[in-house]
């Protein structure tokens, strides 16, 4: 089962990958909030890169937090 | 598919009378209107074990396609969420729920008169991770709509031919499967799951959907195409108030979309796919 371990890791991962979200695991579940508060659409094929990635590190699922609304411009989505 | 329809059609009449478990779904609808069609009305009833565990507008839904379609309906009430063992929510929770409803329903087949009790599980079904089905089993129910491999796609398309307005509806398991494994079943998580998945009906979110209770947390599941809608800032953010306004904390949307049974691989009931 995945832990902060790996979720630290998905974290880096996707990073390395050009997605900036913070992981908060639970148990399967990875939990991505945008790591500077900005909320992130991911298209098709960053959604399939975020689920590879989240599969890779041990995780079944991966879900994109909606942040409550606020002011300020859409991060594209992937790179 | 014309073989397989041609063999319930014998099964049916073999059976002689039959109540079936009614639920308003695609394949006990289509089960009582072949019942129906073979037997006659005199020799079909079909019961509808009314759960907090199902949202009341599927109740509904029963009703109009009994009435449309000449059904004899009863309406009993089913209890499983008081049992413990069921509201626990363990793996095998189904296998409660469907000793509760079969413990009521087979009692009204021998008060009436009827031979036998039918459910409609389908073939498909044989493939999947089913507890109730041992319970079934247990009561004496049989499932001629498995017995004779009709699968979901054939009961939709005979059901389309037949006029049956269940033909496209989508597939509609209990609330309670939205709540992980071990986290216990009340009648208030049952609700808030039933306002939340009404709340995205009421936004035009269509198809197969559904939103998994992780406590504060809703993980919404959508189809291919509400997905793409629903990731763009605007919508997320009308999304995530009608979920809020359900009673959750926070609201995530699952990157890869609907899935069938997704609790049971998150809770490694069943494995992932690829």
């Amino acid at each position: 089962m995945p832990n902060d371990g790996s979720a630290q890791a998905l974290r880096q991962a996707l990073s390395a990958s050009g997605f900036a979200f913070d992981v908060d695991a639970r148990e399967g579940l990875a939990l991505l909030r945008p790591a500077d508060g900005v909320p992130i659409a991911l298209d098709a094929a960053g959604r399939r890169r975020v689920q590879d990635l989240a599969r890779q590190h041990g995780f079944t699922h991966a879900a994109l937090e909606l942040l409550p609304p606020a002011g300020g411009s859409c991060a594209s989505s992937s790179p | 598919m014309r073989d397989k329809a041609a063999r319930l059609h014998d099964w049916l009449r073999d059976a002689g009378s039959v109540l079936v478990g009614f639920s308003g779904g695609v394949d006990s609808a289509f089960l009582a209107a072949a019942a129906v069609e073979t037997l006659g009305t005199a020799r079909v009833l079909a019961v509808v074990g009314r759960s907090a565990s199902y949202p009341n507008a599927q109740w509904e839904t029963a009703r109009r396609v009994a009435r449309e379609f000449a059904f004899p309906l009863l309406e009993v009430d089913t209890h499983e969420v008081d049992d413990p063992q069921y509201a626990a929510n363990p793996v095998n929770r189904c296998y409660f729920c469907k000793s509760e409803l079969w413990h009521v329903l087979t009692p009204i087949a021998r008060e009436r008169g009827l031979a036998v009790v039918v459910d409609g599980t389908n073939a498909d079904d044989l493939a999947d991770y089913r507890p109730g089905t041992a319970a079934a089993k247990e009561q004496g129910v049989r499932s001629p709509l498995a017995e004779v491999g009709l699968t979901k796609a054939d009961i939709r398309e005979l059901s389309r031919e037949r006029g049956l307005p269940t033909w496209s509806q989508p597939s509609s398991p209990c609330l309670s499967s939205r709540i992980p494994y071990h986290t216990a079943v009340t009648t208030e998580r049952l609700r808030q799951v039933e306002r939340a998945e009404q709340a995205l009906r009421d936004l035009g979110v269509l198809g197969d959907f559904r939103v998994r209770h992780h406590g504060d947390l809703a993980r919404v599941e959508l189809s291919p195409g509400d997905l793409d809608r629903f990731m763009e800032v605007g919508a997320a953010d009308t999304l995530r108030g009608a979920l809020v306004g359900a009673g959750y904390a926070r609201v995530a949307i699952d990157v890869r979309g609907f899935r069938s049974g997704s609790l049971n691989v998150l809770e490694g009931v069943v494995a992932a796919g690829a």
